[in-house]
């Protein structure tokens, strides 16, 4: 058997492969991913979310208060 | 304002690509065992049938576990994409276990299932044995990983809301790791997926029997699959009941939809076996009961009662009026972080905080909600009460049939009977369906009888998803539809064509590469 020639043709397949892969990735990321699809969430964002008033200017506080979620 | 088309489309879309991703799932599960115990049958004994019976499921095993990754990926994707909410609030716990999963599990079982398949001539018996051993054993720590993670979202331990960073925040790693529901989901599910892998095998199996091919391979392996099936098929009811009693425990309304109960029962409650649940009515007609069962499996007692949804919106109605004073003392808690009172008053409503979220479905400000808002919120605590209930029922059934068929393959292979009872691989063979319905649709009872949280008791479904247009969900949902059924399409051919070829017709593995034409 010739190894040198399946061993290149081996290559070839896989660089095509690879090019799909990267190529199919960026697609992905440029449709679902890139910046302009990024909606940031932070705890500004989440205050708006639930309705709460934004964080008055973050300093030294009290531990956070609560307790274990109680089940019905 | 909170879309909900892109609330409904992004659930769907989780839905769809979940249910997916299970059908390749719990077949990765069954068949990495089942291949242990062959192979662990070849070392002992040294006949290389039982190689070859290795040998022919993996390659089945290998088409399946491709798939399983290709389109588990995809889901956490949507945690980013679909649910920027959701993980906000709860990355800090279930993201630590999803991360886990795919630097531990993952990268163990990808990395063992090439040596699996490339390593029979270059490894001795044992230490291939080992390397296929390590592949299940992969398996199921990633299934154990991810079902923590999903076990913390039907009862969360070991975590507390910061009103500061407005996120949940880890407290105890071993609480959330020794949670009881992800113990009892772990074994559950595990065993489901054995079940599936065993009838898969027997299906298959069965055809080969039927058409008089491969049949020294079809009858051990049918002798496999049903031993193995038997005992993991008696595990699922077993390991199920446990599952239904933490349940019991934690979620009492899902629980109560199951059971289609509008009404408290005098304790011990009965079981309804059959009914016709009547949500306008609030009612269930023809209701066929067992008496006593629900008390028993629900709370493992005879004078616990076993709460209705009536009573139970009750209860939901007083934790949305204290969820509303945790909104306020959050708001106040925002406002000034040193606020002493309203961190007391939140400390003592924090548990309602969720409750007091649901009211943003109907009302900007819950300080401002109506008793009739209210009482709107606490009805939507109650999840769909015939879907649940039905899908219970079909589950659960199923669930016996397997125990019957596998018993009667047990009995059968025993006695060297199969090929004489053609009747027999005739319905095992159309059995091959009916694990994975059975499996879809225990999720859907897990995942179904969460709603309307999507971390149960702490945040609402509507208020985790992203606030992304549901132009971009559609896009991506249509993308899934197509890109899974190509899969689809793709999956059945090469498992229907290796199975059609059998294991004579397998050839050397892995395949001679592909000379081309001016090197032949």
């Amino acid at each position: 058997m010739n190894h040198r020639g399946w061993r290149a043709a081996l290559r070839r397949e896989l660089a095509w492969l690879m090019w799909l892969k990267v190529a199919a990735l960026a697609l992905l990321w440029w449709l679902f991913f890139s910046p302009a699809h990024r909606s940031p969430v932070d705890q500004e964002a989440a205050s708006r979310r639930f309705a709460v008033a934004p964080a008055a200017l973050i300093g030294p506080t009290a531990a956070p208060s609560g307790r274990e979620s109680t089940r019905d | 304002m909170i879309d909900f088309a892109v609330v409904n489309l992004s659930r769907l879309q989780f839905a769809l690509t979940a249910l997916y991703h299970f059908l390749f799932v719990p077949l990765t599960l069954g068949l990495s065992m089942i291949i242990v115990i062959m192979e662990a049958v070849y070392v002992m004994t040294g006949r290389e049938i039982w190689k070859r019976m290795t040998r022919f499921w993996g390659v089945l095993f290998g088409i399946n576990f491709a798939m399983g990754v290709a389109t588990g990926i995809t889901m956490e994707f949507q945690f980013g994409t679909n649910w920027a909410y959701y993980s906000h609030y709860v990355g800090d716990i279930v993201g630590a276990w999803l991360a886990i999963e795919g630097l531990v599990a993952f990268f163990l079982e990808a990395t063992f299932v090439g040596l699996f398949f490339f390593g029979w001539e270059r490894l001795s018996r044992v230490g291939h044995l080992v390397v296929t051993a390590l592949v299940a054993f992969g398996s199921s720590l990633s299934a154990l990983l991810i079902l923590i993670a999903n076990a913390w979202m039907q009862h969360p331990v070991g975590a507390q809301f910061n009103p500061q960073t407005m996120r949940m925040e880890l407290l105890s790693f071993g609480q959330v790791l020794f949670n009881p529901v992800a113990q009892a989901k772990f074994v559950h599910t595990v065993a489901a997926g054995y079940v599936v892998g065993s009838v898969f095998v027997l299906a298959v199996s069965a055809w080969y029997l039927l058409r008089g091919r491969n049949v020294e391979i079809a009858q051990r392996s049918m002798a496999v699959a049903a031993s193995f099936g038997l005992a993991c098929a008696l595990s699922v009811v077993v390991l199920g009941d446990e599952s239904g009693y933490l349940a019991g425990e934690n979620q009492k309304m899902k629980i109560a939809a199951i059971e289609a109960e509008w009404r408290t029962e005098a304790p011990p409650a009965g079981f309804t076996i059959f009914g016709f649940p009547d949500v306008q009515a609030r009612t269930t007609h023809a209701q066929l009961k067992v008496p006593w069962v629900l008390g028993l499996i629900a709370t493992r007692s005879v004078d616990q009662p076993v709460l209705g949804i009536l009573d139970l919106v009750s209860r939901a109605r007083v934790r949305i009026r204290s969820g509303v004073e945790a909104h306020a003392a959050l708001q106040a808690l925002r406002a000034n972080p040193a606020d002493t009172v309203a961190q007391a008053r939140f400390a003592a409503h924090q548990g309602d905080l969720g409750y007091g979220l649901l009211l943003l479905r109907y009302v900007s400000d819950p300080s401002a909600a109506t008793p009739r808002q209210i009482e709107e919120a606490a009805w939507s605590t109650v999840p769909n009460v015939p879907v649940l209930f039905w899908s219970f029922r079909v589950m659960v059934g199923l669930g016996l049939f397997f125990i019957l068929l596998f018993a009667t393959a047990f009995y059968l292979s025993a006695r060297h009977r199969f090929e004489e009872n053609r009747w027999f691989l005739r319905i095992a063979f159309l059995s091959l369906p009916l694990p994975w319905i059975a499996a879809e649709l225990g999720w859907i009872v897990a995942e179904y009888g969460r709603q309307p949280w999507s971390v149960d008791g702490l945040l609402p479904t509507f208020l985790a998803v992203s606030a992304t247009p549901a132009t971009n969900v559609w896009v991506s949902l249509i993308g899934f539809v197509v890109f899974y059924s190509a899969l689809a399409v793709v999956d059945v051919y090469l498992l229907v064509r290796m199975i059609r070829r059998g294991p004579d017709g397998l050839g050397y593995w892995p395949p001679e590469p592909r000379l081309p034409v001016s090197v032949q």
